[in-house]
């Protein structure tokens, strides 16, 4: 047990996990961690972010579902299952990309800062 | 006619026997009052841990909709009925061995977003699990949350200031503008400066989340050094008196904003296993009296107020 604090405190800061969560004594210590998430299609090589569609329901679920884990278990949580159940509701693209943006507070700026990790998921 | 030396040591004249224990309330100075006073504070801990986590388990049912209600409500049933095992003291470590089962499959049931306090609770039980009617294995049980407590608040004040977000108060400014539990800090703040914290929208660039005001900077890096001092104070004997109640302060002084009531409720439980004398016991209707009101006011009986 106090070791794991350790562990935790290594694990928010390489693989963004929640401080907040996994029992590491560190609720309180930065604020609640943002996270977002947008989809892009790949066409003709380039990935257009700003191509707008109708999402079917299952993947707006498996997107929300996506966001709580991401945001628990930061990068250890790939948004694999979302780009496969993508690219099946959308067989005409070349492939899709998924951009997970999350907000943290800058130590030197005090201001918000984006911090992204684009995933491509060529067909 | 001679007995060997190995049956004399083996059957000890009446002046070697120890006398009989005697009940808790008649023991005076020595070695009964010791083993009559652990086991009291033995029992008012692990009493207290039951009702803290029956209260809290049936608030739970009583707050939350949908999101695996039927398991809340399960878990509800059947911790309360080992948690009346625990208070009664019939049956009480298979009851603990069966509430620490039933904690940690609550805990697994809302993983990743499980509280923190889930995970204390798996172990406090899984702890009460373990004496038997030997009081040296009931202190093993009373060192074990002193330890638990005192690697929790050093970790958490390491952890506060490892992330850096303290040094400037910015994590008790993002706290004030985004979050209404924090509003009890405004008074520290310059108005205007509460004005601006409570206009800014999270998103990209928002901020600076820092003000110029002395009192909050001393709240803000007061709480990562008394986390580390009062463990510390709290191993020493001389201190402990002190620090205890430092402690105790402490923790009520971050419930007025946080508001995880249950938490404070468990934490002051597990700081009190550091008191000497009675005080757990008598601690404990407070505590327990506290705990039930707030299942009362989430079950709707009593009027919410700003802290419940």
């Amino acid at each position: 047990m106090a070791v794991w604090p350790l562990f935790q405190y290594a694990a928010s800061v390489y693989w963004e996990t929640n401080p907040w969560k996994f029992f590491g004594w560190a609720m309180y210590t930065v604020p609640p961690p943002q996270v977002q998430m947008g989809m892009g299609e790949i066409h003709g090589g380039q990935i257009d972010w700003d191509r707008r569609r109708e999402v079917p329901r299952p993947l707006l679920e498996e997107g929300f579902r996506f966001l709580d884990r991401r945001t628990a278990y930061g990068r250890l949580h790939a948004p694999d299952e979302l780009a496969g159940m993508a690219l099946a509701a959308f067989p005409e693209t070349e492939g899709v990309a998924i951009r997970v943006r999350s907000l943290v507070l800058n130590r030197e700026s005090a201001r918000l800062v984006p911090r992204d990790q684009v995933y491509v998921y060529p067909r | 006619m001679g007995m060997s030396a190995s049956t004399i040591a083996l059957e000890p004249g009446p002046r070697l026997r120890e006398p009989p224990p005697l009940p808790g309330a008649l023991a005076g100075p020595g070695p009964n009052a010791g083993a009559a006073l652990l086991h009291e504070k033995f029992t008012a801990f692990s009493r207290t841990f039951a009702v803290i986590v029956a209260c809290e388990l049936w608030s739970e049912v009583a707050r939350v909709e949908g999101m695996l209600r039927g398991t809340r409500f399960a878990v509800a049933v059947l911790f309360t009925a080992a948690a009346a095992a625990i208070a009664m003291g019939r049956w009480a470590r298979p009851a603990a061995a069966f509430a620490s089962a039933l904690l940690a499959v609550r805990l697994a049931c809302f993983l990743p977003l499980s509280a923190n306090h889930y995970y204390l609770e798996v172990i406090y039980a899984f702890f009460l699990a373990i004496p038997a009617a030997d009081p040296r294995e009931e202190d093993l049980v009373l060192k074990a949350v002193r330890s638990t407590v005192i690697v929790g608040l050093i970790a958490s004040g390491i952890q506060k200031a490892a992330h850096g977000c303290y040094f400037g108060g910015e994590f008790l400014c993002f706290m004030l503008a985004h979050d209404p539990r924090f509003d009890v800090l405004s008074p520290l703040v310059p108005a205007p400066e509460v004005l601006r914290l409570h206009a800014l929208e999270k998103g990209i660039g928002a901020g600076p989340y820092r003000v110029d005001s002395v009192p909050l900077l001393i709240v803000s890096n007061l709480t990562y050094v008394l986390e580390v001092l009062l463990p510390i104070g709290l191993l020493v004997p001389r201190l402990r008196r002190v620090a205890l109640a430092a402690a105790v302060a402490f923790v009520v002084a971050i419930e007025v904003a946080a508001r995880e009531l249950f938490f404070g409720a468990l934490m002051i439980n597990s700081l009190l296993v550091f008191s000497r004398g009675g005080l757990h016991r008598k601690a404990m209707p407070l505590l327990a009296a506290f705990c039930i009101y707030l299942l009362a006011v989430s079950l709707g009986l009593l009027p919410r107020w700003r802290f419940s």
